[in-house]
């Protein structure tokens, strides 16, 4: 079972491959070099025995035959057994040398010949020669003995074969001792997954530390589950908290019918506990309505419907909306807007996410409070600003504020499901925007940040430029300015002379 | 009215039913789609509601089908997916109305009385009249009993809707949807703010009331002689 998975495992079918291919490479190189050393050994060969034919040739003409024999013979003598020559006649009668006579032939030859002499003595050598006719009589031939060649030769493949296996032999061990150490490594994430998927969500991939893929991709497989760890706590904890919202009000519901059945009762009495269950009922509604819909929000599937909206008229229309309001209930509501700004999103979803923030001001301030609302074209692109000069959020609670349900000790008492910051947040990851909460010193301040959309600046000069002028000077928006102090001035006699929270127009920095 | 009800859920339509019977208008129901489709190609109804979710053809395509075949029946769908995008796709194929599950009765009624007796598109009025109050569209102006009502643009457009559905119930989630383009629920009064100013503005100082609240369902715009028989 072990070797068949080994052989199975990608690491080790990598290493048979590797081995394989680097066998093939290293015997193409070991063929070329044998076959460039015996080519170059055999023209050493043929060049020494034409040279001693040509000086045995010289000899011939110059002086005679007799005395090309004594050079030979002295050729003989020197040549340490390995030179062989053959001198005869045109009969066959050996004249010179120390070879037995043969059919004579021309040019080069690789013959086998024996040598003369009698008896233990003859023995046969494997030669390379050159003959020829240096006169009608005299056949010459020049041979070197090969056995030596050939002996070099077996030498040399002896050697490349040896070569040859101690490669494959090392890339195989190699490989898959690489291989299995590869594979040793994938095992232990694959159990570390086993075990999470079996329920242990706090396991995590052994990381070795050497920073190398395997490395990178357990720290990535890792960060995930975190992530994934991360998801599943905020599941158990928001369906523990619906399980908790939700039977607060059922279990009042069901308290108030079943004191409405205790004891027979007017019509009219019977109409209000209908009403008043009604109501409750319709508050639970309501709340799984909201769940739905950030749900909705979160799964991402409305941005198909994203278009260019203008954000700047959603902030005043959703201002205009909310000021009486601010007003009925002893507040103020102040705008900073720059007009014709444009992001890309939705119409419908930027509205909520408005009146869930300026709502949301209204509802957790006390009387006296003013509530701000601005937007700008800042260089990195849009902010939204809602902010006010109320208790303010602990900075420790503010990121909490975003979850689900979650509520702050001081509003407990006051309705709502806990749910308008999460819609808010939600939306603003929808799209693509950054949300942040700082203190207003004092009060909340809530920005949320859309990225620069790329059409503004080319289709609408107008917005590039305010958005390049809001970070250098104010003055360059003059006119702007004039307009946004007359609306203020205007409103602040309307609404009994509220002033700017403190810092509604220094909201993105 | 006449009324036909396509929707698959026994209890709703049954629900649904009684109520319009009780309100007098006659209600006919189909349970599937393909029932649902003959129905309303086969017999004129002066509207009709549609739950988007149903056996054998979904309520989309019953819309899209009588729509391309030239029926200009008023249709208010019904959902219970209680989605962002459901109300666009609903517009778009050819419904007129939208109202998401479980919804109260009065919200239902209110909305079809508007649909039923929406006015023919091609009437472009330019003066709105209650009683003695006017309504210049062109002037953008209000007068009531020659006195003129100074008006802020939003409370204007609340007004003409009002005035648009005089005699009809309006709904709070329907000024929610119409005069403010809010296609959710405030947590905060908005509308009953709104109201009150509005109210302080062309009711408050003249001698009899138009603009009434009706416990448990909306607002009404109406004189006093009409107030019993448009409900």
């Amino acid at each position: 079972m072990q070797t068949l998975r080994l052989t199975h495992a990608a690491p080790v079918r990598y290493a048979l491959a590797f081995a394989g291919l680097s066998t093939l490479a290293m015997g193409a190189l070991l063929a070329v070099i044998y076959w460039s050393v015996i080519l170059l050994l055999e023209q050493h060969l043929d060049i020494a025995i034409e040279q001693q034919q040509l000086a045995l040739r010289n000899q011939f003409s110059n002086d005679g035959r007799d005395a090309m024999l004594g050079l030979l013979n002295q050729y003989l003598g020197d040549g340490g057994g390995l030179q062989h020559y053959l001198v005869q006649d045109r009969s066959g009668q050996v004249l010179g040398g120390d070879l037995s006579s043969i059919e004579p032939s021309l040019g080069w030859l690789d013959v086998t010949i024996s040598s003369t002499g009698s008896g233990t003595d003859i023995r046969s050598y494997d030669l390379r020669a050159r003959s020829d006719y240096f006169d009608e009589d005299t056949y010459v031939l020049v041979a070197l003995d090969t056995s030596e060649l050939a002996e070099t030769s077996n030498m040399i493949l002896w050697s490349f074969g040896f070569t040859l296996a101690a490669t494959i032999a090392i890339s195989l061990a190699g490989g898959v001792a690489i291989g299995s150490a590869l594979l040793r490594r994938v095992q232990t994430a694959s159990d570390a997954a086993r075990a999470i998927m079996d329920g242990d969500l706090s396991q995590r991939i052994p990381v070795a530390g050497n920073d190398d893929e395997i490395d990178r991709l357990a720290d990535s497989l890792n960060q995930m589950l975190a992530r994934i760890e991360e998801l599943m706590e905020n599941v158990r904890h928001v369906t523990s908290d619906i399980a908790h919202d939700l039977r607060t009000p059922l279990g009042r519901l069901r308290q108030r019918l079943e004191a409405a059945r205790l004891k027979e009762r007017a019509a009219g009495e019977y109409e209000e506990v209908i009403d008043s269950a009604i109501a409750d009922t319709d508050a639970v509604l309501k709340t799984f309505d909201a769940m739905l819909r950030i749900a909705q929000i979160e799964s991402g599937g409305v941005r198909s419907r994203f278009a260019r909206v203008d954000i700047s008229d959603i902030a005043d229309n959703v201002a205009e909306i909310f000021r009486p309001v601010a007003e009925d209930d002893g507040k103020g509501l102040v705008t900073d807007i720059e007009t014709g700004i444009r992001v890309h999103g939705d119409r419908e979803l930027l509205t909520q996410l408005l009146a869930n923030l300026i709502e949301n001001a209204l509802r957790h301030t006390p009387q006296g409070t003013t509530v701000g609302v601005g937007l700008r074209m800042d260089p990195v692109g849009p902010c939204l600003v809602v902010s006010d000069d109320g208790r303010g959020i602990p900075e420790e609670e503010r990121h909490q504020v975003l979850r689900r349900f979650y509520r702050l000790d001081a509003s407990r008492t006051t309705p709502g499901s806990g749910l308008g910051l999460s819609l808010v947040a939600a939306v603003t990851k929808l799209h693509g925007a950054e949300l942040s909460m700082q203190d207003n010193a004092p009060g909340l301040r809530v920005t949320i940040r859309f990225s620069r959309d790329i059409e503004q600046s080319t289709r609408d000069p107008r917005g590039a430029t305010l958005g390049a002028g809001v970070g250098t000077t104010r003055s360059i928006g003059g006119q702007r300015l004039t307009r946004r102090e007359a609306r203020i001035r205007a409103h602040g006699r309307e609404s009994g002379g509220h002033s700017m929270p403190a810092r509604i127009e220094g909201g993105c920095d | 009215m006449k009324i036909l009800v396509i929707e698959d859920d026994v209890e709703t339509a049954a629900y649904i039913a009684n109520g319009m019977n009780e309100h007098g208008h006659a209600v006919d129901m189909a349970a599937t789609g393909r029932d649902g489709l003959f129905m309303a190609t086969a017999g004129p109804y002066d509207l009709m509601i549609v739950d988007r979710m149903l056996p054998e053809l979904d309520g989309l395509s019953i819309v899209k089908t009588i729509r391309d075949s030239g029926v200009k029946t008023p249709v208010l769908f019904l959902t219970a997916l209680g989605g962002i995008d459901d109300r666009v796709s609903g517009l778009d194929a050819g419904g007129d109305d939208y109202l998401v599950k479980p919804f109260a009765f009065s919200e239902l009624l209110a909305r079809v009385h508007a649909l039923g007796r929406r006015p023919p598109m091609a009437a472009a009025e330019t003066v709105l009249r209650t009683e003695d109050l006017e309504m210049d569209l062109l002037k953008r102006t209000v007068t009531r009993h020659g006195r003129k009502v100074d008006l802020q643009p939003r409370e204007f457009r609340l007004l003409e809707y009002l005035m648009r559905h005089a005699g009809q119930v309006v709904t709070r989630t329907m000024l929610l949807e119409h005069v403010w383009d809010f296609h959710f629920d405030p947590h905060t009064n908005v509308v009953e703010t709104h109201m009150s100013r509005l109210r302080a503005k062309m009711d408050k100082p003249f001698d009899t009331q138009l603009l009434h609240t009706v416990r448990g369902a909306g607002y009404s715009l109406h004189g006093a002689e009409e107030a019993s028989c448009k409900r």
